[in-house]
């Protein structure tokens, strides 16, 4: 196929060099579209960060976010939000995966399965008027505990807060995290554990020498994909709060869009900082991937 | 059908798979485990269908009322409403050329990688996770100070308006239509088939279109169903670029048919969940197949 047949020798209009070029020309639209619409608008980004908006010279002032401790409060919030729906996402999910798992009845795992699917595709303006039904200040929910004497907002709680954004962010996570711990829970083999029950381990024994080094990898990898999925979650924060909370992905779209705080160069800024947690939460879940195949394959 | 393996190619990346459901209690049978449920996982699963359902119910209570009554005025105020069917169409179109687009480029893409040139084989995977770490709230600053209003390249302002969203939605449903693809063209031998087509004196085209796309057609039928819903459900390159497509304006008419705009919610999920139900029948005839976008939205 690849030989260096030329024309000549072969003798054949469609030489192996033409085809290769023909071949060549297939990629043309793919590269065109990557260059265009991922490529260049990253450079830009990257270019316009290190660069003044209104003079245009190279500068790092874009950057000066990063030591003042008030300019990094979009930071924090994110950070405890993300890790706040992390954490409860994940040990939920986990045990609503293993519910699904020890239940043995196709059924359940079917419905239970396909509804995962639903919820954690179900996010951004539909999730949040949905919480805003039910949470919000005059929700379904906010007015039965009311009338049964708990009165949610007195008592500290708002649906557009950290901790209200927390609780609707779990509506995704808690399904994301059950869909993607199923396969490996699922690929538990029960001679494991009746291996380890021969040989005499208690239960305490096999979950710590067993169960729990085969999922670890699985599992810290899975709470990477749902830190990075809270963190650069834009809709359902904005929808909810019309972008009066202080979280990284509203800060961004406020510096490109607001007639006050207009200011791309920060923006671009601020992005890379965001981009730099999503590297880093994608490339450890890729470092953690290779590790995982050993056990769980069959 | 056999369980997908946890990692290899299928989990690699944001992606979940549909787990094998059919995975019932063969084991249990064989070890002679008693096949009763456990009383802890069904308070837990039913625990859990409260707090994923009652969100479901607020709405369906706020949004088919008048306060008191059952009625489904607000539904047919939001569907009658001139906002809704201009914004939903204007949906349709983005997401019907995305999909279009997406399968257009990837397929031939990926199948003339795998054919012709392999040494491309782990640039082109690096292209497509990068989405991933250049999530929509990234990409849109990128593609506004390239082409936004305030840009040389006005692209928003133009006839060209239209490119300016499908090119960011190509970027955005890449990973997903590129790893559907990819997929299903490593379950097949596509060298071997594009060899015997040409002996019988297919040209390259014919072959593509002929064997090649009717042998991995669950692949692009999953493809453009993850690529069609991701850009019907797209809130955050519309809103920042100034498109009023669908999720925009249903965040709009909260502000003024607040009970139509939760009935539209509705219709929203149901159109989620068909979706979700046409990637499991996909994925029950090929296993693997992924039914959750899983980026960030």
């Amino acid at each position: 196929m690849r030989s260096q047949v030329t024309g000549t020798i072969a003798g054949t209009p469609t030489s192996a060099r033409s085809r290769g070029g023909r071949a060549a020309f297939v990629l043309l639209p793919f590269a065109i579209l990557v260059i265009a619409f991922l490529l260049v608008p990253t450079v830009s980004l990257i270019w316009g960060s290190v660069h003044d908006t209104k003079t245009g010279t190279l500068t790092l002032n874009n950057y000066s976010y990063l030591s003042h401790p008030l300019d990094l409060v979009p930071f924090r919030n994110s950070l405890e939000l993300s890790l706040a729906s992390t954490i409860l996402g994940s040990l939920v999910g986990l045990l609503i995966a293993q519910a699904i798992v020890s239940s043995r009845r196709p059924l359940i795992q079917e419905i239970a399965t396909t509804f995962s699917s639903v919820a954690a595709n179900f996010a951004g303006v539909p999730l949040a008027f949905a919480f805003i039904a039910t949470l919000g200040a005059s929700g379904l929910l906010t007015r039965t505990l009311l009338g049964s004497g708990i009165d949610l907002y007195s008592g500290g709680f708002k649906l557009y807060s950290v901790l209200g954004l927390t609780v609707v962010y779990a509506y995704w996570e808690i399904p994301l995290m059950v869909l993607v711990m199923l396969p490996p829970l699922q690929a538990m083999q029960p001679s494991w554990r009746e291996a380890a029950e021969i040989l005499g381990a208690s239960r305490w024994q096999y979950l710590r020498a067993v169960a729990i080094p085969v999922l670890m990898t699985p599992f810290i990898s899975s709470m990477l994909l749902l830190y990075a999925n809270a963190f650069g979650a834009y809709a359902t924060a904005y929808a909810l709060t019309t972008g009066f909370v202080s979280l990284v992905p509203i800060q961004i779209s406020n510096l490109i869009n607001g007639d006050v705080s207009y200011d791309p160069g920060l923006a671009d800024a601020l992005a890379i900082g965001l981009a730099v947690i999503m590297a880093l939460c994608i490339g450890g879940r890729a470092l953690l991937e290779r590790r995982s195949t050993r056990w769980l394959s069959r | 059908m056999s369980n997908p393996s946890i990692g290899g190619e299928a989990t690699e990346e944001a992606i979940a798979i549909l787990p094998g459901v059919h995975a019932r209690s063969k084991d249990a049978r064989r070890t002679g485990r008693s096949r009763r449920t456990p009383v802890w996982s069904i308070v837990v699963l039913l625990v859990a269908a409260v707090y994923f359902l009652l969100p479901l119910y607020a709405t369906a209570v706020f949004g088919f009322s008048t306060g008191k009554h059952f009625t489904l005025q607000p539904l047919w105020d939001g569907l009658g409403d001139s906002g809704f069917q201009a914004s939903l169409q204007l949906s349709l179109f983005y997401s019907v050329l995305t999909t279009i687009i997406a399968l257009a480029v990837v397929a031939p893409t990926a199948y003339v990688v795998e054919l012709r040139f392999p040494g491309l084989r782990s640039t082109i995977e690096f292209v497509s996770i990068l989405p991933f770490v250049i999530p929509p709230i990234i990409l849109v600053v990128g593609l506004s100070s390239m082409y936004g209003i305030n840009s040389p390249v006005n692209l928003i302002a133009s006839s060209w308006a239209p490119v300016l969203l499908i090119g960011g939605y190509f970027i955005l449903t890449l990973p997903f239509v590129f790893r559907a693809i990819d997929n299903a063209l490593r379950a097949v031998d596509v060298r071997t088939l594009s060899e015997a087509s040409a002996s019988l004196g297919a040209g390259p085209a014919r072959t593509f279109l002929r064997v090649i796309v009717p042998s991995i057609s669950l692949g692009l039928v999953s493809g453009a169903l993850l690529a069609f819903t991701t850009a019907m459900g797209e809130f955050t390159l519309a809103a920042l670029l100034g498109y009023p497509t669908f999720p925009v304006y249903l965040l709009n008419i909260n502000g003024y048919l607040p009970r139509a705009g939760e009935a539209l919610v509705l219709v929203s999920f149901f159109i989620t969940w068909a979706g979700v139900i046409a990637l499991a029948a996909v994925a029950r005839r090929a296993p693997g197949t992924q039914v959750v976008r899983g980026g960030p939205m």
